[in-house]
C-alpha cells in the first residue's frame, strides 16, 4: 500500500514551533515562588485549557472549569462567559460567550468559545460563571499557526485503507462499527465532488474521555445526513497484533499528516476538499449540523 | 534543529523549574492543568495543589498511567480528576515524576515500566 504525503517538511516545521511554544508556555505557568499570580483561595474557580491546539484565527476554544478540590463545576444552567486580551495588547479585549457540552452526562463535561485570536502569544482568559464566585484568570498560548492542517489548506490527499483491504475489525476499534465508515479512501472521498467528515479517533486507545461520545454523536449524524462523506479513521494501526503498544511506529499515515497532536479530532472539507471545520474533543449538540448546513 | 530546541529546553528546564524545597516530602496531590507532548510521548505535565500552587514534572523514561501510556493523563485535564505524583530530583534538579496514582485510593491503578 502507497500513502500520499504531501509537504511533511512544511508539517514537521510546524510541530517544532509548535513544540517550543507550548514549552514556554509550561515554564510560564510551571511552580516558582516568585509567581504569586496563582489562585490561594479554596472558593475561587480556576479555567483550564483542553484545547491543545489554540491558534490565530477564529480559534474553537475547550475549558473546563473547576474547584481547586479537583471538583470539576459546570452545566448548561451555569453560563460562562470570557473576555481575552493577549499580554502583548492587553487593551484590546475580545468578548465571547462559551457553550456547555457534556461529555459524560449529568457528570464531566467543557465549555466551549469561538475566540478569534487576532496574534501569537500568550493570551490571558478571564472568564466569568453565572454563580457569580470569583474566578482565576487563565492563559493559553496562541500559535501562528496551528499544528493540524488549518482551515482553508487542502486536506492531505492520504491514503487509507477499506474495508476491500481488511476486515472490519483491523479498521476500527469501535466495539460497534457503520460499514459504511470504512468503504472508501479519503483520498478518494475528497474527490468526489461532495463534502467529507473525517473522524480520527481511537476508542479502544483514546487519550481522553471523549473518543467514545464523538464517534456515537458521529454515527448519529450520518445516519440523518445525505450526501456528505463520512469516514473514520483509527489513530494507530495494527491494534490487533501481539505486543502491540499505541506509540509512534504505529501512528497511521493520515494522522502524521493532519498534525494531530491529541485525539479526537473532526475536520469537515468543502466539496474542494478544503478544510471548513476543525473541532477537537467534544461535539456540542447540533454543531456539526450546522457546520454542514452553513458551508 | 531539534537537537537545538532539546537542549535548549532542557536548559530552561533546570533554569527555571529546577526545585522546589517547599514540597515535602517527595509527592503531590492535586489537578493536572497542563500535559505537554503529544499522541505517543509527554514531555512535561503541571500539577496544580489545593493550595493553588503549580508543579512541574518531567516523567522518568518508561513511566505508565493507568497501566497504559502517560498521554493518558489528558484524560484528567479534560475531566478534573485529581491525581498524585510521586518525584524524585533529577541529575539537575528537576522534579522527576516516578509514580502517578489516581488521588482516590480506591482507584489506583499504577504502573512504572
Amino acid at each position: 500500500m502507497s500513502y500520499v504525503a504531501p509537504a511533511p517538511t512544511v508539517l514537521a516545521m510546524k510541530r517544532i514551533v509548535a513544540a517550543g511554544l507550548a514549552f514556554a508556555f509550561v515554564l510560564a505557568s510551571c511552580s516558582s515562588d516568585d509567581q504569586p499570580a496563582q489562585p490561594q483561595s479554596g472558593d475561587v474557580l480556576i479555567g483550564i485549557r483542553a484545547s491543545t491546539d489554540p491558534a490565530v484565527g477564529d480559534d474553537r476554544l475547550l475549558f473546563g472549569v473547576n474547584e481547586i478540590n479537583g471538583t470539576r463545576r459546570g452545566s448548561p444552567e451555569e453560563s460562562v462567559s470570557l473576555v481575552a486580551h493577549s499580554l502583548e495588547a492587553p487593551d484590546n479585549k475580545i468578548k465571547a460567550d462559551a457553550i456547555f457540552t457534556w461529555i459524560v452526562p449529568g457528570s464531566i463535561g467543557l465549555y466551549r468559545a469561538y475566540v478569534p485570536f487576532d496574534r501569537a502569544g500568550l493570551w490571558e482568559i478571564d472568564f466569568t460563571i453565572s454563580t457569580g464566585e470569583d474566578t482565576e484568570p487563565f492563559l493559553i498560548d496562541v500559535q501562528a499557526e496551528p499544528q493540524t492542517v488549518a482551515i482553508g489548506e487542502p486536506a492531505p490527499r492520504v491514503k487509507t485503507p477499506t474495508l476491500a483491504d481488511r476486515p472490519i475489525e483491523d479498521l476500527t476499534t469501535d466495539a460497534e462499527p457503520l460499514p459504511v465508515l470504512y468503504e472508501s479512501s479519503l483520498d478518494d472521498l475528497l474527490e468526489n465532488g461532495q463534502k467529507t467528515v473525517v473522524l480520527f479517533a481511537t476508542p479502544a486507545y483514546c487519550v481522553s474521555a471523549t473518543c467514545g461520545p464523538l464517534v456515537n454523536q458521529a454515527k448519529e449524524i450520518l445516519a440523518t445526513t445525505s450526501d456528505v462523506n463520512f469516514i473514520h479513521i483509527e489513530v494507530y494501526e495494527g491494534f490487533n497484533e501481539e505486543g502491540f503498544a499505541p506509540d509512534v511506529d504505529h501512528l497511521v499515515p493520515a494522522v502524521v499528516e493532519f498534525g494531530l497532536p491529541s485525539e479526537p479530532w473532526i475536520f469537515v472539507m468543502d466539496e474542494d476538499g478544503v478544510v471548513i471545520a476543525r473541532i477537537e474533543g467534544v461535539l456540542g449538540d447540533g454543531e456539526l449540523e450546522a457546520i454542514l448546513a452553513d458551508s | 534543529m531539534t537537537l537545538l530546541f532539546g537542549v535548549i529546553a532542557a536548559l530552561l528546564i533546570v533554569s527555571g523549574c529546577a526545585s522546589d524545597d517547599s514540597v515535602e516530602p517527595n509527592a503531590v496531590e492535586g489537578i493536572v492543568t497542563e500535559v505537554t507532548g503529544d499522541l505517543t510521548a509527554v514531555v512535561s505535565l503541571v500539577i496544580m495543589d489545593s493550595e493553588g500552587k503549580s508543579h512541574f514534572f518531567k516523567p522518568t523514561p518508561g513511566l505508565l498511567f493507568y497501566g497504559g501510556p502517560l498521554s493518558h493523563l489528558r484524560d484528567h485535564v479534560v475531566t478534573g480528576q485529581r491525581v498524585v505524583v510521586t518525584f524524585e530530583a533529577g541529575a539537575y534538579g528537576e522534579q522527576m515524576a516516578v509514580l502517578i496514582e489516581h488521588a482516590d485510593a480506591d482507584s489506583v491503578h499504577e504502573h512504572s515500566g
